[in-house]
Parts: structure tokens; sequence; C-alpha cells
């Protein structure tokens, strides 16, 4: 997989940080209650986190419901 | 993918390696999903009706992955265009307790199911589990390539109406509830799909070299087929062949177009990726 970044906004911000040419993220993944997306980029962003950090972030109960319900 | 007006190329289009007729690549490549919010759509391939849980209509599908996690990860999924949340099926891989597990789920709601308890080699109402331990079970990220092959005999109340091979062996089965049904429109692979295609995963980390659809319940000797000791064929060439071929990578020149190398003409698309999740990796 090629070296991408991510980066968490609020909602209100997603829109317009998907405008960017450097945003992949099409169809961005929010939070369980819908306050936040990650989006991911080619580039890196300020304060933008790794594959793996965010890999991890969205193992966690905000972000996913527990899969064996 | 137009970029400026221009019809983007894929880089590996000019690549000879693995060709088959018509210079199309058969083999070398799969694509690395990211696990957080990576899929490809194959919505049209479900839409088609192939794939539902009606009572009448049989069906299969195989997939080829490679999964280095030991998170919940589902491979891929189905859902209708009801909006009730817990409306899907899917095949997962995971571990817990420190053992590897293939799963299936099948439910027709939140607290009904498409599949009776007792299943073999264990499970419950809704799912079958097959864990490394269990005869033909597998370790999911063992580092190798892996071949997971669903049949469906979708007759309400069939004994071993829903069986589960993996690498070219049987290793779960179980029966149909008697009552339940459900109609499927929405295909991913990827990330579990539910509530009218608008609630996504948990999402798969991992690689996918490709998935195929058939119009009917594959015998073992089929199944066996398509695993061929561990060498993919191109499943065109086998009988019945496949109705959907999704190849993720090798000849798909227009990405994030996911062509449908079958004769059913679905083709599938790449949500949130990138060219450069094509990757030089296949069994």
């Amino acid at each position: 997989m090629s070296e991408t970044y991510y980066r968490v906004y609020p909602s209100d911000e997603v829109a317009p940080q998907m405008k960017s040419s450097a945003c992949v993220s099409t169809s961005p993944r929010y939070n369980l209650d819908e306050t936040e997306a990650i989006l991911r980029f080619t580039e890196p962003v300020d304060g933008y986190i790794t594959h793996t950090e965010a890999f991890e972030l969205v193992q966690t109960p905000a972000w996913q419901e527990e899969p064996l319900q | 993918m137009k970029i400026s007006g221009v019809t983007y190329r894929h880089p590996f289009a000019n690549t000879t390696g693995g060709t088959g007729a018509g210079g199309q690549v058969l083999s070398g490549r799969s694509f690395q999903f990211d696990g957080v919010a990576d899929r490809v759509a194959c919505d049209a391939a479900a839409a088609a009706n192939t794939l539902d849980w009606d009572g009448v209509k049989r069906w299969t599908v195989s997939c080829w992955f490679k999964d280095p996690s030991t998170a919940y990860a589902t491979l891929w999924s189905m859902c209708p265009t009801i909006p009730g949340a817990n409306r899907f099926l899917e095949i997962a891989s995971y571990y817990s307790g420190g053992v590897g597990r293939i799963r299936l789920q099948a439910r027709s709601s939140s607290t009904n199911f498409l599949t009776i308890a007792g299943a073999t080699p264990s499970g419950g109402a809704g799912f079958i589990e097959i864990r490394s331990t269990d005869p033909n079970g597998i370790d999911p990220n063992d580092g190798n390539w892996h071949n997971v092959v669903l049949t469906v005999n979708s007759a309400l109340g069939q004994v071993d109406g829903t069986k589960v091979y993996l690498n070219g062996l049987l290793a779960g089965k179980t029966t149909n509830d008697p009552a339940e049904t459900n109609t499927f429109d929405f295909l991913k692979v990827g990330c579990r799909v539910q509530t009218n295609n608008t609630v996504f995963g948990p999402f798969f980390p991992g690689r996918c070299f490709r998935l195929s659809i058939y119009d009917g319940e594959l015998s073992a000797a089929e199944v066996a087929a398509i695993y061929n000791g561990g060498q993919p064929v191109d499943e065109r060439a086998l009988t019945p062949a496949p109705l959907n071929f999704y190849r993720f990578g090798n000849g798909d020149y227009l990405f994030p177009v996911v062509k449908d190398y079958g004769t059913g003409g679905a083709d599938g698309l790449a949500v949130n990726m990138i060219p450069g999740d094509i990757v030089g990796d296949a069994p």
C-alpha cells in the first residue's frame, strides 16, 4: 500500500477538506455518533496520523460497534 | 478515472507478466485494503438477484485473501434495501483467545437468523465458526494466501444448506432456518455493510486477490477445482464458470473501476482507494 496519511476532522469540516486534491476519501468513515470523520490523504497534512494509528483508532468503541453482537 | 478530461491508465497497464488471452493480466497482483475505510462496492452483482436467500436460489461465493491482523475483519458482506440494522451476511476473519477463526454470519434481523443452531464444527443460530484447531481450519494471519468459499442452497429448512470451504476443503456447515429469508441488494468487499447500505464496518486490513460469484451451489469437487492446491486458475475456464469474476488489479486498467470479468457485466468500484493500493502480491 502506498504511504498515505490520515486525519480526523469534526463533521462540519469534512466536506471542505474533501475538496483537497490530496484527499483520497470519497465516502468518509464517521465515528458512531457522527461527530467526526477520518479522511485519507496522499500527502502529509497538519496533525496527520499514520495508517497504524488510524487503524488502531477505528478499532475503538467510539468508531466501531462490537462486531460479534 | 478522468483527470482533466484524460482517461487515467493504471501504471501496471503495460506490464506483461501473467497475461492471458487478449493481454489481460490474470495474476500477480491484489488489492491492499487499509482496514480504515477502504472497500470495493460490487452492488450491481447483488442487485442482479443471484445471491438472494429466498428459499429457491442456490449460489456460491469464492474469495482469496491474506490477513495480517488478528482483529475482527469482514472479508465480504451483503445487505438488503431495508433500513433495519443487523440484516447482513458476511464472511469474517478474526482471533480470539489466540486462536484464529473464520466466521459466517447470516442474519435476517437483530433477533432472527438465516440458519439455525447446531452448526458444525461450532456456531449458533445465524453463524458458523471454524477455528484453526478444527478439522480443515486455517490460521488466517499465518502469512499465506487463503481461499474461503461459501455455498448456499437457500431452500427453507435445508439440512446442510449452508457450507463453508477453506482452502478447497469442507470446514463448516449448518441447516437453514425454516422460515427466514433475505434479499440482498448490496455487496461489499473489505467491510460489513448493513442498514440499507448506510452503515459500514468492521473493515478488512489485508489483501484480496479474487472474488467470484457462481449461479449455483458448487459441489465439493468444484470448490476444490477453484482452490487447485493453492494455485489459482482462470475460473472462466471451469465448469460452471463464474457469473461475476473480480480480479482486484489484475487487468483493472480503469481504476477505480473493478472490472467484472465474468459474464455478469457487473463492474465494481473501489471506494476511498488509490492505484497505489494495487500491490504485487498474489497466491
